[in-house]
């Protein structure tokens, strides 16, 4: 799979976001970087034109309600691979959803950072491809989201990950919780990607 | 600052109508404050800085309020905000031990703060929200029914000519302006009602912009006019004008339609219509009224010999005779052809038991004929055949009937009775009663 742009939303902690430079300068992408949500969005409302293959959000300086950032770049981009990397366990784990996954250790970002960013956006979207039709909200003018929409689903599954004591399962079958369509807004989901469109993505991938 | 409650950069010149689009930013109740200070907006909000930048980049908002702690991270959204939204206007509402923030918040990109409590009037001025002055509906320029009423009676009486509708117009304005006189002058035309011997409200009556006459009111009979009173003067001002321009339009076409285009005389339709109002006047004030029908002679003879030109043009010495011979109070009228009517009413004194025909009614066509039996025609040239001479016949009111047509009929007998007897005479019409002392009908009580 080719990936040549990404965000990277520098919110987390200095280390973690040093790392994460590093990662994709050395695969050469095309990063557009910010130090906050706010010239996040400008940029997602801006420049939605400039489809980022993968968006990097740091969790850990992000107030409450600026984890909402993750549910426009979804609304802006559906088919953006989306990792938030944090330290601390309240960053909601994401994984739940569709290209999205939530790093959460520090041997968890380490493990990342070592892989091909190509590869890792292939992962998620074979896991996209293997879960059960999960739903994003399109990205829409019309559609304003509900506070919290995909974070409130992460937490959902922050809770259970705790009770089951495996905060590094990829596992979105088990961990996955209800979604209903409020979780969105209140507006109808949809599926990502089509059987075919998916079909198509991992066609033009490198590792089958 | 806005009355030392708002600050801001001005960065923003436009104006926002009060029927703005409004983003607010914060709590709830600030949202609700906000509907009550601008009832017209309509609204949008989010409770986040962040939710409120992602409406702002799919919504136009004409303004966006924000209630939210001044700190970094509001500074940070505003700047946000201004590059996502730079034509909107961005107020900081906050408490006042918050205004050193909020000032430097304008350096951020907000163009104005207001202090809380919210101000309808401070948020508008921040805003930039101009409400319109207040126009008077139109409804609400109307007169009161009675003196609409009133109106209306001018209006009805523009068939009664300029000085009618004036007339009217002064008795009108007294009652609607509760006055203790009203003066008109207008052109040639006065109307007093009342008195103005010292005029309170005065207006000019303009006919375009040059001056045509004036207005007056006296004094008010209870209490003094309000300011309202000059703008109503200054209306009326326009309605007289425009009103007594209408009465002189319609007397002019009226003017036209009675009058006969060839001599200039009232014509048929007029006299007719005349001598209706005079009869019923005549009875009810006992007056004696004749009527004088007068046939040119022969008058054939001249259209025939020197042609229709000439015809005419005697038709008009005639006309221009009769009316020169009539008093002033006489109506003479060109009844159809070469036949003329003229009707002497007042001539006499009041009928009293006993009374009989008028005598002058007589002398007066006697004189009608020796004038135009001894005027020379120059339409006819030096080779007239002779004088030209007219004969009468006359009708006298009661006596020889009490309508119209029975007068006119008397008359027309008469007239015939005269062009029988050999022409260029005048005809009493016979009595309607035979006797020794003949009573008009409607006069048998008083004998």
């Amino acid at each position: 799979m080719n990936v040549r742009r990404a965000i990277h939303i520098r919110t987390g902690q200095s280390a973690s976001i040093a790392a994460v430079d590093t990662w994709l300068t050395r695969h050469e992408l095309e990063v557009a970087r910010f130090d906050d949500v706010y010239s996040a969005c400008v940029h997602l409302l801006t420049n939605y034109e400039r489809i980022a293959d993968l968006a990097l959000v740091g969790a850990d300086w992000l107030a409450d309600d600026e984890f909402n950032i993750i549910t426009y770049i979804r609304q802006t981009w559906p088919r953006t691979a989306i990792i938030v990397y944090g330290a601390s366990d309240k960053t909601p784990i994401y994984d739940v959803l569709p290209l999205m996954r939530t790093v959460r250790r520090q041997a968890a970002l380490d493990e990342l950072v070592a892989q091909n960013p190509a590869d890792v956006v292939t992962e998620l979207a074979r896991r996209a491809v293997r879960s059960d039709a999960p739903t994003i909200v399109p990205a829409t003018p019309a559609a304003q989201p509900e506070a919290g929409s995909i974070t409130d689903s992460a937490r959902a599954a922050v809770e259970a990950e705790n009770r089951n004591s495996d905060s590094t399962s990829h596992d979105t079958r088990e961990s996955r919780p209800e979604q209903s369509p409020s979780d969105n807004g209140g507006i109808a989901p949809r599926s990502i990607l089509s059987a075919e469109e998916l079909s198509a993505l991992l066609d033009g991938t490198d590792h089958g | 600052m806005v009355d030392g409650a708002t600050g801001g950069n001005g960065r923003r010149k436009g104006s926002v109508s009060p029927n703005a689009r409004l983003l607010v930013i914060g709590s709830t109740a600030l949202s609700d404050r906000v509907a009550r200070a601008l009832p017209r907006a309509t609204r949008a909000s989010s409770d986040t800085l962040l939710g409120g930048l992602w409406s702002v980049g799919h919504e136009a908002f004409d303004g966006i309020i924000i209630g939210l702690p001044l700190d970094q991270k509001t500074t940070r959204g505003l700047r946000s905000l201004r590059k996502v939204a730079p034509d909107a206007r961005i107020v900081i509402s906050c408490p006042p031990g918050a205004e050193p923030a909020a000032r430097s918040a304008l350096e951020s990109g907000a163009d104005e703060y207001v202090l809380e409590p919210l101000d309808g009037d401070e948020l508008a001025s921040a805003l930039r929200i101009t409400t319109p002055p207040p126009q008077t509906a139109p409804a609400n320029r109307l007169p009161p029914a009675d003196e609409l009423a009133g109106l209306g009676d001018c209006l009805r009486s523009l068939n009664d000519g300029p000085q009618a509708t004036l007339d009217r117009l002064v008795d009108a304005l007294r009652k609607a302006f509760e006055t203790t006189g009203v003066l008109i002058e207008l052109d040639d035309l006065t109307a007093l009602a009342g008195d103005v011997q010292q005029p309170v409200l005065e207006e000019t009556i303009l006919r375009g912009e040059a001056p045509a006459g004036r207005l007056a009111l006296g004094s008010r009979e209870h209490g003094s006019y309000a300011s309202r009173d000059a703008i109503r003067l200054a209306d009326y001002a326009r309605l007289i004008e425009a009103m007594v321009g209408q009465a002189r339009e319609q007397a002019h076409w009226q003017e036209l339609a009675l009058r006969d285009d060839l001599t200039g005389l009232h014509n048929r339709r007029f006299y007719d219509r005349q001598l209706n109002e005079l009869i019923q006047q005549a009875a009810e004030q006992r007056h004696r009224l004749s009527v004088v029908l007068i046939d040119i002679d022969d008058f054939k003879t001249y259209n025939d010999r020197y042609g229709h030109d000439t015809g005419d043009a005697l038709l008009r010495e005639v006309a221009r005779l009769l009316t020169r011979c009539s008093r002033e109070h006489d109506i003479v009228a060109r009844y159809g052809g070469d036949e003329f009517a003229v009707i002497m009413w007042d001539a006499e004194k009041p009928r009293v038991p006993g009374s009989q025909h008028p005598s002058e009614a007589r002398a007066l066509a006697d004189r009608f004929r020796s004038a135009i039996g001894e005027h020379a025609f120059k339409c006819l040239g030096p080779d007239a055949p002779g004088p030209v001479t007219i004969s009468g016949g006359i009708a006298c009111f009661p006596w020889d009937g009490k309508t119209r047509t029975e007068i006119v009929g008397a008359a027309d007998e008469a007239l015939l009775s005269a062009k029988r007897t050999g022409k260029n005479r005048i005809e009493l019409a016979k009595p309607a009663v035979t006797g020794d002392a003949p009573k008009p009908a409607d006069e048998t009580d008083e004998s």
